[in-house]
């Protein structure tokens, strides 16, 4: 039963992956990842480890975009 | 396939960093390829240690019979600091390409200074 | 040179795909699943133990008197790792201030650096920053709570660190916080240090016996309450030096990703003619 969980959510992670590498504009492929990061952290609660989840959520999905953003607006937003 | 379902997706995770990280260009997109593979590493350190119909390794409130098992709290632990050094080693990097546009005024590495005299 | 790269990835691709077809299925990793079964409630016991983690699952509640296996881990059987991850994490901090070292000290921050029209736009609403205040002593409780009951149930340092420093992100862009950066910095790597300093100090604490020894636990009246084997409601006063070093790494985590987040935000105002 809980394959199917696994299943489900591997392919969005691969799903949010890929948006997130395919993306040019660099704001929009950040936002994947925090929507990447925020599904693996229900991953890791799913695999019994509600540790790593708060820390997955904490770091990922918060501090990660945040500091990718203040990159992003020091530099420009486009890839060439 | 349901025994390794999560190792495949942890293959797709790292196939799909390592091509960003060597077919792209831009300085910040390979920072996100490079956070992408240590999420599958993380991913599959602590798919290792799962155990099926176990429950977290914690005694608080356990609801507790004869037959109770628990993951393996090993992989947790190493995961657990290496998601902090993670975000912590992401900010150097991009500090590094944030003075690389300062310096060079592009984030593309084919076009940095030096480069064409390789 | 495209072909020599696709080449490569593909047969690192197959590698690793051949491996993983050799590796236990998904749900039945090595040890023994009934290791928890017939544990006397007190001493140390090795029955049935073939790995490490069989020694921690059966033994960790008992010999460090912490309710959290994954805490007892991370601060009392791999103590010294942790000692060199908030290593780490204090030379990382000390690097991104040493590279933005120029552009904090010039003299060309002129209101974040930005025209006023491309500038976020300007939080004036009393709803977002009253939202934002409200949110942020939430998010700052939580993150406490997950620090001081690292050894009872899921959290400790690493995690409540992280989760007060979110609050600092959300209280800098909803804010927009210009002002006294400088000594918002010194006070935050003071306080960083700090962290770091009760770690190694608690460290040398035990060195009666050995570095990073957990002399509280084990009977003393402060946080040595002996805990027996099996589930319980959980208690503060146990698990020796282990809630210690939880604060010292969590007000470290704490000070040190705030730095990096406060450094970051204080140099993106700076103007772009160096």
């Amino acid at each position: 039963m809980i394959y199917y969980f696994f299943l489900v959510i591997s392919i969005a992670l691969v799903i949010t992956a890929l948006l997130s590498i395919y993306f040019r504009d660099l704001l929009a492929a950040i936002v994947s990842y925090a929507v990447f990061s925020l599904v693996l952290t229900v991953l890791y609660f799913l695999l019994d480890a509600p540790d790593v989840a708060i820390a997955e959520a904490g770091i990922g999905a918060a501090l990660t975009t945040c500091i990718f953003v203040i990159a992003i607006r020091m530099t420009r937003r486009r890839e060439e | 396939m349901s025994a390794i379902i999560l190792y495949i997706t942890f293959v797709l995770l790292f196939t799909m960093g390592l091509f960003a990280l060597i077919f792209k260009r831009n300085l910040i997109k390979i920072v996100i390829a490079l956070n992408i593979l240590d999420s599958g590493m993380n991913l599959f350190f602590i798919t290792l240690g799962y155990r099926h119909n176990a429950t977290a390794p914690i005694f608080t409130l356990l609801p507790w019979d004869t037959h109770i098992t628990m993951v393996l709290p090993t992989p947790q632990a190493l995961i657990l600091t290496n998601i902090v050094i993670g975000f912590a080693t992401t900010a150097l990097m991009l500090g590094v390409a944030i003075l690389t546009y300062r310096n060079n005024k592009t984030l593309d590495t084919r076009k940095l200074r030096g480069v064409e005299e390789l | 040179m495209r072909l020599i790269s696709v080449v490569a990835i593909v047969v690192i691709f197959g590698f690793i795909f051949v491996g993983i077809l050799h590796l236990h299925p998904i749900g039945e990793p090595v040890g023994n699943p009934r290791i928890l079964y017939e544990r006397p409630p007190l001493g140390i016991d090795t029955q049935g133990v073939t790995i490490m983690d069989d020694y921690f699952l059966r033994n960790g509640q008992v010999e460090t008197g912490s309710n959290n296996i994954v805490a007892s881990i991370v601060f009392d059987y791999r103590g010294f790792d942790t000692l060199g991850e908030a290593t780490v994490l204090f030379i990382v901090v000390s690097s991104i201030s040493m590279l933005f070292f120029t552009f904090l000290k010039s003299k060309s921050i002129v209101s974040a650096g930005v025209p006023r029209a491309r500038q976020f736009p300007r939080i004036e609403s009393r709803i977002i920053t009253f939202g934002a205040f409200l949110m942020y002593i939430m998010i700052l409780s939580f993150g406490i709570y997950l620090v001081v009951h690292g050894h009872v149930s899921p959290g400790g340092g690493f995690q409540g660190g992280s989760v007060m420093a979110s609050a600092t992100a959300l209280l800098l862009i909803s804010f927009y916080i210009t002002r006294h950066m400088q000594r918002t910095r010194k006070i935050f790597s003071f306080f960083e240090s700090l962290g770091l300093t009760i770690f190694i100090g608690m460290g040398f604490a035990g060195i009666g016996i050995s570095f990073l020894y957990n002399f509280l636990a084990h009977g003393t009246t402060v946080f040595g309450k002996i805990i027996p084997f099996g589930p319980n409601p959980g208690y503060l006063i146990s698990a020796g030096i282990l809630p210690w070093l939880s604060l010292a790494v969590g007000i470290e985590v704490f000070f040190g990703l705030s730095l990096i987040l406060v450094t970051l935000f204080h140099a993106s105002g700076v103007k772009n003619n160096l």
